[in-house]
């Protein structure tokens, strides 16, 4: 009994003879105690953040030659964005199928076509055509050119 | 030093570019693309319905041409320009995604067929001038506009015949009314000998078909072919093809698809008969697809895909006969020109009749001569007999 009181008390003179624990820095004492230190970082860390630009901004901006280039590059960047954002049915559509005859381009798709043909030779084909320019042209009162384009040219 | 030197041909590789660049531009008419110049016509063309209609009755010969249609032509003066200045580009691509098989949008398919008939009313008004070289050439113009229609699948292929028999009905007309000339004869015969190299082939319609036609069947896209009642198929049968799709699983895609194969390799042989065979057989495998339908869930597909094969492959034969009658009746007016009177046999080596397969039977009459066919048009019941008549 007598030795676990005495182990107790040797664990609390231990304790309080070196610090058992975890180490903290403090950078308020730290800029006290070493105020040369601390301002010779800070400039460094300035100068630091100002020789980090990036060098590829830099040569852009001071050679006119690849101010025209970086210009070109993103003109083609936008145009290639556009145009594959322009046609995704016709990219990425080619595994989907839609009904026939529901809406004035499917009835010119050549399944449509097909039928009518089957059902009255070229005069039922020519007819569906005319239907469809009739109802395009009672939709919209003038029909473009553009508007005449996208709706035949596939 | 240096610089300078450096400046200056940096200004003379601009100054080239820029004289490459603006030269191409300002010698780019025609472009290299039919089909541009036939879009921009179809923009230009004009016509009220009443006066298509009249274009429509000139071109049947059910009425004379008059002072509306010359009028109507001369208002449609650059539409029939650039329909014709596209005639004589060589490449024709309609920038059609025929990737989507049977769902691609056609083009306006109507419109260049009444354009067409616009450019030989404009004939027709060369012919009354006196100007037949002219007349002529309008036509052969319209023989080349029917072959850049010609493109790939059925429905171009039916219309571009229907344009170029137009053409050839036109210049059977010409060949009555124009003054005998040798010259223009020969020249004649080899513009068409020209033209014919770029024969219409009704094999790659089925190809097309065959292509466009797998697309549909693959197994995430087959439900998409409802409503049934989009098919126009016969009541009977609706039902059943309507539960076959419900149905529809990987199974279903690959019999369907193997089914429809089977079929079209047979149609392709049957293209390889005689006319009256090739028919026959055609009209059988073209209806069996919906008698199979009942027992058989592989021939559904088939039967809403399969375009009119039997009726198609007629109308293309019709389509050729009447410009082999016209070719072989411009010997026998060559003949009448060099010997001053018809000859009393048809000469030999001359295009035959596609129905019999046989020459054509020639018969000489108070007008002029006939050419008549020996096999009959299964599809109409019907024998044809193209006269021509002989200026007096």
């Amino acid at each position: 009994m007598s030795d676990k009181k005495d182990e107790k008390r040797l664990d609390e003179i231990i304790s309080l003879t070196i610090n058992t624990g975890k180490p903290r820095f403090d950078p308020e004492k730290w800029k006290q105690k070493y105020p040369e230190e601390f301002q010779m970082l800070q400039s460094m860390s300035q100068k630091d953040s100002r020789t980090r630009q990036p060098s590829i901004w830099r040569t852009v901006r001071q050679r006119p030659i690849t101010k025209i280039a970086a210009a070109a590059a993103v003109i083609i960047i936008a145009i290639g964005f556009f145009i594959v954002h322009q046609r995704p049915s016709e990219q990425a559509d080619t595994t989907t199928v839609s009904k026939v005859t529901e809406s004035l381009p499917e009835m010119l798709t050549v399944a449509s076509l097909n039928i009518a043909y089957r059902k009255g030779g070229l005069e039922a084909a020519e007819a569906q055509f005319e239907k469809v320019h009739h109802k395009r042209k009672t939709q919209a009162t003038g029909m473009s050119a553009q508007e005449l384009l996208e709706d035949f040219n596939g | 030093m240096r610089t300078i030197g450096n400046k200056r041909l940096r200004k003379v590789i601009y100054m080239t570019l820029t004289l490459l660049v603006s030269t191409s531009q300002v010698f780019a008419y025609p472009p290299d693309n039919a089909a541009v110049l036939y879009y921009r016509a179809c923009q230009w063309y004009r016509a009220e319905p009443d006066m298509e209609r009249m274009l429509s009755d000139l071109s049947r010969g059910k009425i004379e041409l008059n002072e509306e249609i010359k009028k109507l032509v001369k208002n449609n003066k650059r539409a029939i320009d650039f329909a014709i200045d596209a005639s004589g580009v060589t490449n024709c691509d309609w920038g059609m995604d025929y990737s989507k098989g049977m769902a691609t949008v056609l083009r306006p398919l109507h419109t260049f067929k009444k354009l067409a008939t616009l450019i030989l009313a404009d004939a027709k008004i060369m012919a009354e001038k006196g100007d037949y070289k002219s007349a002529i050439d309008l036509c052969l113009s319209v023989e080349r506009f029917a072959r850049h229609v010609n493109d790939r699948n059925m429905m171009n292929y039916v219309f571009g015949l229907a344009i170029n028999k137009e053409a050839d009905t036109h210049i059977q007309d010409l060949l009555a009314n124009m003054p005998e000339d040798l010259e223009m004869l020969i020249w004649l015969k080899n513009q068409l000998a020209q033209i014919d190299s770029e024969s219409f082939s009704f094999k790659s319609c089925v190809d097309d078909a065959n292509e466009g036609a797998i697309l549909f069947m693959m197994k995430d896209n087959i439900k998409g072919l409802l409503p049934i009642e989009n098919w126009e198929v016969p009541s009977s049968l609706s039902k059943i093809a309507e539960k076959w799709i419900l149905a529809a699983d990987e199974e279903f895609s690959a019999g369907n698809r193997a089914y429809w194969k089977r079929l079209i390799g047979n149609i392709e042989a049957a293209l390889d008969m005689p006319y009256t065979k090739a028919y026959a057989e055609l009209k059988r495998l073209c209806e069996k697809p919906e008698k199979d339908i009942i027992e058989n869930p592989d021939a559904t597909l088939t039967t809403l895909l399969l375009p009119a094969f039997d009726k198609s492959y007629s109308a293309g034969i019709r389509g050729k006969n009447l410009p082999n009658a016209v070719r072989a009746a411009i010997e026998i007016y060559m003949v009448k020109a060099k010997t001053g009177k018809l000859p009393d046999a048809l000469p030999t080596g001359l295009p035959t009749d596609l129905f019999s397969g046989k020459p054509f039977k020639y018969e000489k009459n108070a007008d002029g001569f006939v050419l008549r066919c020996r096999g009959k048009d299964l599809s109409k019941d019907k024998i044809y007999e193209y006269e021509f008549k002989v200026k007096k």
